[in-house]
C-alpha cells in the first residue's frame, strides 16, 4: 500500500495567525493578509538572527578563537554594535563603477538576499511556526537555494571588474560541483523517510532508535546514517561557501570576489544573503539529520534556534581552524571525491534499507 | 489554505524587506558624484585592458557536465520518494525495485569516468604550470 500523497493535517503557521487573528472570516483576502502577516514574521525572525550573526557573533567567536575581545565598547557585550554597524553600512555612499551594467548591477544584490530567504518556507522551526508543508519541500529548498548562484554571477559580471569576474564564476563553479553531492546525500534521508514533505521527514526522526539506561535516543538521521551527515555538512560548507571552501571571495587572492564593487546597501544585501545562507544551510542540516525542532524541555523553536547556531558556531571554527583550499583541488575534491561518495552512499543505503525493508 | 500563498508571501517579503533597506539607504546616504572614484577597482592601479578577459575553459566544462548530474538527480528523486513504501507493500521484490536504479547510476558512473579520463574533472593548466611541476625537485 503506497503512502497517501496528501496528509493536509498540519497546522500551518499561517491558517495559526488566520485563526488567532480572526481573519479567516474573510475568505481569500483574509488568507492572503494572514499568510503576509506570517510570511512577515519568519522573514523578520531570520533577518534577526543574521543582524546579530553577521555584525556581532562572527566578530566575538572569530576572536574567541584568536585570544582576542572583540567588539565590547557599544552596549553590553558589544551588542549595540549591531545597530551601530546597521546605521554606518546603510548611511555609507553607493558608489556604482562606471562600466557596470546597470539593471543586473542593482537586481543581483535583491537577488542573492531573495532567493535566501525563500527556502525559509517550508522548514519546520517547531512550535507551529512552519509557513507551506508542501509534498515537494526537500526538492523545493534545494531549488530555490540554487537560484543564489544567477545572483552571484549577476554580481560578478555586471561590476565590470577581473576580481568580481573571477569570483562569480569561483561562485558557480564551486556551487555547481557541490550541489550534486548534497542533492545526493539529502536524497538518501528520503530513501528513509519516504517522503519529500518536511513534516514527514521529522515526524520520521522522532520515533526512539534505542533506549539508554531510561532515556530514548529518537532516530535521528544523523544517528542513523553518520556518514551523510558528515558529507551532507562538507557540501553544505562549499554550497554557502565557507572556509574550507571559501575560494569565491578569497580575500588574499582576488580581494573580495564577486561583492568587490558593491558597497554602502547593496554590500549589506549580498553580505545579508550570504548570511542568510549559511542559516539556511544550517536549518536544511537540522531539518534532515537533527530532528528539526525536536528536542526536550524545551520548547521547539528554541531547539530549532539552538541547532542553527550550533551549524553556524561550526562554520566559524572552520573558519579560524582550517586553511582555504585552491582552485584545482576545489574541483577534483567535489568531482572526484565528494561526487563518488555521495553516490557510494547513495547506493548503499539504498540496499541497506532494502535489505531490512 | 492552499501553502503556495505562504510561499509567494514569503517571496513577496524576501524582495520588500530589499526594497526597503534600499529607500533607508536613499535617505540617509550621502552623494558626492566625483568621476575618479568611480573607477573599476584594480588595487589602487590604473586599470588595464577590458574585463570581459579571456578564462578558463574549465569553468565550461564543469557547467556542461553539472547539466547531466543535475538532470539525474531530478529523476532520481521519485525513485527515492517511492522506494521503501514499494519494498513494505510487497509488490515488488528487492531486484525489481533496486536493479533499474542501480543500472542508472551505473550507467552514469560510466559517464563520470569518461569525464575523468579525459582530464574534464582536472583543472586544466597552463603550459608553464605543467613545466614548472615537471621541473620541481
Amino acid at each position: 500500500m503506497l503512502a497517501p500523497l496528501q496528509n493536509g493535517d498540519t497546522y500551518l503557521f499561517p491558517e495559526r495567525i488566520a485563526d488567532l487573528t480572526g481573519l479567516s472570516e474573510y475568505g481569500t483576502a483574509g488568507d492572503l493578509v494572514a499568510a503576509f502577516i506570517a510570511a512577515f514574521i519568519v522573514g523578520n525572525l531570520m533577518l534577526a538572527m543574521t543582524g546579530v550573526a553577521g555584525p556581532w557573533a562572527k566578530r566575538k567567536i572569530t576572536a574567541a578563537f584568536t585570544d582576542r575581545i572583540a567588539v565590547n565598547r557599544i552596549g553590553p557585550f558589544g551588542l549595540l554594535i549591531i545597530v551601530a554597524d546597521a546605521v554606518r553600512l546603510l548611511s555609507k555612499e553607493n558608489i556604482i563603477p562606471e562600466n557596470a551594467d546597470r539593471p543586473a548591477y542593482d537586481l543581483a544584490p535583491i537577488v542573492v538576499a531573495g532567493s535566501a530567504m525563500l527556502g525559509f518556507a517550508v522548514i519546520p522551526m517547531g512550535s507551529g511556526v512552519q509557513l507551506a508543508d508542501p509534498e515537494v519541500g526537500l526538492a523545493y529548498v534545494f531549488a530555490v537555494s540554487g537560484i543564489a548562484s544567477i545572483g552571484l554571477v549577476m554580481a560578478g559580471y555586471a561590476s565590470a571588474n577581473k576580481y568580481s569576474l573571477l569570483g562569480g564564476l569561483r561562485a558557480v563553479a564551486q556551487n555547481v560541483a557541490y550541489e550534486i553531492p548534497l542533492v545526493v546525500t539529502g536524497m538518501s534521508v528520503v530513501i528513509f523517510a519516504g517522503s519529500l514533505q518536511m513534516s514527514t521527514i521529522v515526524e520520521a526522526q522522532a520515533e526512539p532508535l534505542l533506549t539508554v539506561a531510561g532515556v530514548a535516543i529518537p532516530s535521528w538521521y544523523a544517528l542513523i546514517n553518520p556518514f551523510a551527515f558528515v558529507l551532507f555538512i562538507m557540501a553544505n560548507l562549499a554550497e554557502v561557501g565557507r572556509n574550507p571552501f571559501d575560494i569565491p571571495e578569497a580575500p588574499t587572492e582576488i580581494v573580495a570576489g564577486y561583492q568587490t564593487e558593491y558597497s554602502s546597501v547593496y554590500f549589506v544585501l549580498i553580505y545579508l544573503g550570504e548570511f542568510l545562507h549559511i542559516f539556511l544551510g544550517g536549518a536544511l542540516i537540522a531539518t534532515i539529520f537533527l530532528g528539526g525542532p525536536a528536542g526536550p524541555v524545551l520548547p521547539g523553536i528554541v531547539w530549532f534556534i539552538i541547532k542553527i547556531w550550533a551549524v553556524f558556531l561550526l562554520t566559524q571554527w572552520f573558519r579560524s581552524a582550517v586553511p582555504r583550499v585552491r582552485i584545482d583541488q576545489l574541483i577534483e575534491i567535489g568531482w572526484k571525491g565528494m561526487l563518488v561518495l555521495a553516490f557510494a552512499n547513495f547506493v548503499l543505503t539504498a540496499i541497506i534499507v532494502g535489505l531490512i525493508a | 489554505m492552499n501553502e503556495w500563498i505562504a510561499i509567494g508571501a514569503l517571496a513577496l517579503v524576501g524582495i520588500l524587506i530589499p526594497l526597503g533597506m534600499m529607500s533607508v539607504s536613499y535617505l540617509l546616504r550621502p552623494s558626492v558624484p566625483e568621476t575618479s572614484k568611480r573607477a573599476t577597482y584594480e588595487s589602487g592601479e590604473v586599470p588595464t585592458g577590458g574585463t570581459r578577459i579571456r578564462f578558463n575553459i574549465q569553468y565550461y566544462m564543469v557547467a556542461l557536465l553539472f547539466v547531466v548530474f543535475d538532470i539525474e538527480t531530478v529523476l532520481l528523486f521519485p525513485w527515492a520518494v517511492v522506494y521503501r513504501d514499494a519494498l513494505e507493500s510487497g509488490e515488488v521484490t528487492l531486484m525489481q525495485a533496486l536493479g533499474p536504479m542501480l543500472l542508472f547510476v551505473a550507467i552514469l558512473v560510466v559517464g563520470l569516468a569518461w569525464a575523468w579520463r579525459n582530464g574534464a574533472v582536472q583543472w586544466a593548466k597552463s603550459p608553464r604550470q605543467v613545466e614548472l611541476e615537471a621541473n620541481r625537485p
